[in-house]
């Protein structure tokens, strides 16, 4: 087995030799933006966006200055200049992450040929990630209603892009998403899917897997995970507060796969019961603890009495039993008393 | 890799707990292919296979020395209006809620905006419920098997699920859909659903939702969820939102203990998102709960921030408050996290939580030595990115809880991202 982790991991390093992702400039624009020994008598003119941007006028191709226009200022070219030229305009080609217009936006009476409003971040220092207006910025004029509905993302853009960014302004997974996800993924399943596998759903939501995902993302500080912390100890408070939201994912009986293993259930041999003493019984005071807690939430009583019909009510609360009829009022089944579950009581 | 000391935990009466040295090796695997040409369609046919592995080193317990399965495995074909899945998938949303399963979904979408879904298979089982469940119809105790591994694994041939949704949609001012979803599981009914969803945008600062599931079986609601998110600024958000859920209907149909309850729970609340600089964002949430059985009620509230006060994340500040309350217990819940990138490849994270507990957790194993009123978690990592697709992680965590004196984990992850695109 050791020796097939050792192959799978090789074949990986060697797949990944292909591998580039794109990434953002790292030109350092302040700094040429702010030149000062520049445009005085004798010197070279100031360097502006259009100086090395000047082709986006007329193509939408990212126009990066040739080597001639560096040497312009830097003179000799050293060696370091050819290399970082020859860098950007590689990883430019690489990247090309937006299908982007800018000749038809450049002539917009709102833009009037500005670049800053747009790449504000190009002016400050160590801006690199945030030269690229957020998508907000986008979608304030385009709305992109169809696409959105049809989950057509690569309108704008390129596939391999849209998977390592992370949503800042719009569609952006914060607080509440862990909240509305499930009802975005009902309607937009295909936006979804444009950035997400499916195996990113089962992550969280297969829980056969070993490790949660929590534990498989120890450094992910800004998600909202559910089992966040020391969830342990909670478990039981939140699956209280919040009957049935467990089993959202969980099938009702994986509580007791667990509880088993960790020799907290009534199918182990040994067990000890949880409840307190009285909890069976009525009292003056009105129904029993185990009523009151079984009709408030009936999930948490599945999580250990869902081993069959000798370790739950039904011994007591069926036909002829001592506990009464099971059925509360207002309860309803199409199903025929044939069914192999109703014939615990009724006869066929 | 994983090393840790595990207590099968908690003993009975103080008893001492059986410990355990174990080294489990966990391997995730993931492959997706996108954009597949072939002869009459070109980009047509999507791919994706995911699967994990677990071996363990030491002393075993009741795990496996060797595990794994198949999470996700399919082939789509898109044509123009209509594409085909076939394999292991899931299906989310609606009726069907989550599920997974073996089989085909064939989607139509028109461009008059109508479109329907349908799918069907063999349910994938999960695999912690492979030892007793309701599907057996009679426990371990009355068989006096003592061995759960003894006891035969469910059968797959009467687990099987079908269902479909049909939907509409008016660019983003209007969305609706219904679903119908039947799971069986040994050949009887587990659940039959309705489901009804829609959404609405009339205008770009608010939009409203709401999703109902319907029972079939009982024709009562299960569950039902309405929200309204309203966008006052651009920087602002505020969502209220009401809950109404039926637990024992979420059960299966062959569960006993389904056709004792039909009390609901209701809850009702909002949270609000605020981001008044690009470096700060605040978030805050209530929300009360009410359970009709008892007439009681519960109660939840928070609220967190985040700082990023330096660009390129040098530094990220993360803190948190939560109460909750439910009829039988609650407890305050206190998080700090700090991550930063002192140099670009390395990132370091810290994270503090603390818990208190309104009642003790474990009220009948309380050993003396344990204050299981408070839990306390203290967690760090260290991740080196040494190639722009790799990365190798250090992380390490101790937690003093109600069911540990000390629980100490390590834990080592490397990771290998890779993406390829081919000429399109």
């Amino acid at each position: 087995m050791r020796r097939a982790y050792l192959a799978l991991i090789m074949v990986l390093l060697v797949l990944c030799t292909r591998c580039e992702a794109p990434r953002g400039p790292v030109f350092p624009h302040r700094a040429h933006l702010v030149a000062k020994d520049c445009g005085k008598p004798g010197q070279n003119e100031c360097p502006t966006c259009k100086t090395c941007h000047n082709g986006l006028r007329t193509s939408d191709k990212l126009a990066i200055a040739p080597l001639s226009e560096c040497a312009r200022c830097h003179t000799p070219a050293t060696d370091k200049v050819r290399a970082e030229t020859a860098r950007l305009e590689h990883t430019t080609r690489a990247a090309e992450p937006i299908a982007f217009a800018h000749a038809a936006h450049l002539v917009q009476p709102e833009i009037r040929g500005a670049c800053v409003p747009c790449h504000a971040g190009a002016t400050k220092d160590g801006a690199s990630g945030a030269v690229f207006p957020p998508m907000s910025e986008c979608t304030g004029c385009h709305r992109h209603d169809a696409e959105f509905t049809a989950g057509e993302c690569v309108v704008c853009h390129s596939r391999s892009d849209i998977r390592q960014r992370v949503p800042r302004t719009l569609l952006r997974h914060d607080l509440e998403f862990i909240r509305d996800h499930r009802d975005l993924a009902t309607r937009q399943a295909k936006a979804c899917a444009a950035c997400h596998a499916q195996a990113e759903c089962t992550a969280c939501h297969d829980d056969s897997q070993y490790l949660s995902i929590e534990a498989r993302k120890p450094n992910a500080i800004d998600r909202e995970l559910v089992h966040r912390g020391e969830y342990l100890s909670r478990h039981a408070i939140e699956a209280r507060s919040r009957p049935s939201s467990c089993l959202r994912c969980h099938a009702p009986s994986s509580c007791d796969s667990c509880h088993v293993e960790r020799g907290v259930s009534a199918s182990r041999v040994g067990s000890t019961s949880p409840h307190p003493i009285g909890w069976v019984s009525s009292g003056a005071a009105g129904p029993s603890g185990h009523a009151r807690g079984a009709h408030r939430d009936l999930v948490s009583c599945a999580g250990c009495h869902e081993q069959g019909p000798a370790t739950n009510c039904i011994r007591c609360h069926r036909v002829g039993g001592y506990g009464g009829n099971p059925h509360p009022a207002g309860w309803k089944s199409a199903r025929a008393k044939d069914a192999a579950m109703c014939g615990y009581c009724h006869a066929p | 890799m994983q090393l840790f000391r595990r207590a099968a935990l908690p003993g009975p009466g103080g008893a001492l707990v059986s410990t355990l040295f174990n080294a489990p090796i966990q391997e995730f695997a993931s492959l997706r292919v996108d954009d597949v040409d072939v002869p009459w369609q070109p980009n047509s046919v999507d791919a994706e296979l995911s699967a994990w592995a677990n071996v363990s080193a030491g002393e075993l317990g009741d795990g496996k020395r060797v595990d794994g399965d198949v999470s996700i495995a399919f082939v789509r074909h898109r044509l123009d209006y209509v594409s085909f899945t076939l394999g292991r998938q899931i299906q989310v949303g609606g009726a069907a809620r989550m599920c997974r399963f073996d089989g085909a979904t064939v989607s139509l979408q028109s461009p008059f905006g109508l479109g329907a879904d349908a799918y069907g298979g063999f349910a994938v089982l999960p695999r912690w419920s492979e030892r007793p469940g309701y599907q057996l119809l009679g426990s371990a105790a009355d068989s006096l098997l003592r061995t759960p591994d003894a006891i035969e694994q469910p059968s797959r041939a009467g687990s099987w699920l079908a269902g479909g949704r049909l939907h509409y949609s008016y660019d983003r001012l209007v969305e609706l859909g219904a679903s119908f979803h039947e799971q069986r599981t040994d050949s009887e009914l587990d659940r039959r659903s309705l489901g009804i969803d829609a959404h609405t945008e009339p205008w770009s600062w608010i939009e409203a939702s709401g999703q109902v599931l319907l029972d079939v079986d009982s024709w009562q609601p299960a569950d039902g969820r309405a929200a309204v998110e309203v966008y006052p600024l651009s920087e602002l958000r505020i969502t209220a939102e009401y809950l109404h859920t039926v637990p024992a209907l979420f059960l299966s149909r062959q569960s006993v203990l389904s056709v004792f309850s039909v009390d609901a729970f209701h809850e009702i609340g909002g949270a609000a998102s605020y981001t008044p600089w690009a470096w700060l964002g605040l978030e805050a949430f209530g929300y009360g709960e009410i359970y009709a059985a008892d007439s009681s009620a519960g109660l939840r509230v928070g609220g967190s921030a985040r700082a990023a006060p330096f660009e390129s994340e040098l530094l990220v500040l993360r803190l948190g408050y939560t109460r909750v309350t439910e009829p039988e217990n609650g407890y305050h819940a206190l998080r700090v996290a700090l991550g930063s990138t002192p140099v670009e490849p390395l990132r370091l994270t810290l994270e503090s939580y603390l818990y208190l507990y309104d009642e003790p957790v474990r009220h009948a194993y309380t050993a003396a030595a344990v204050d299981t009123r408070f839990s306390w978690l203290g967690a760090t990592t260290a991740e080196w990115r040494f190639i722009e697709w790799g990365s190798a992680l250090l992380g390490g965590s101790i937690a003093v809880t109600p069911y540990a004196l000390l629980d100490a984990q390590l834990l080592g992850r490397l990771r290998v991202d890779f993406a390829w695109e081919g000429k399109r």
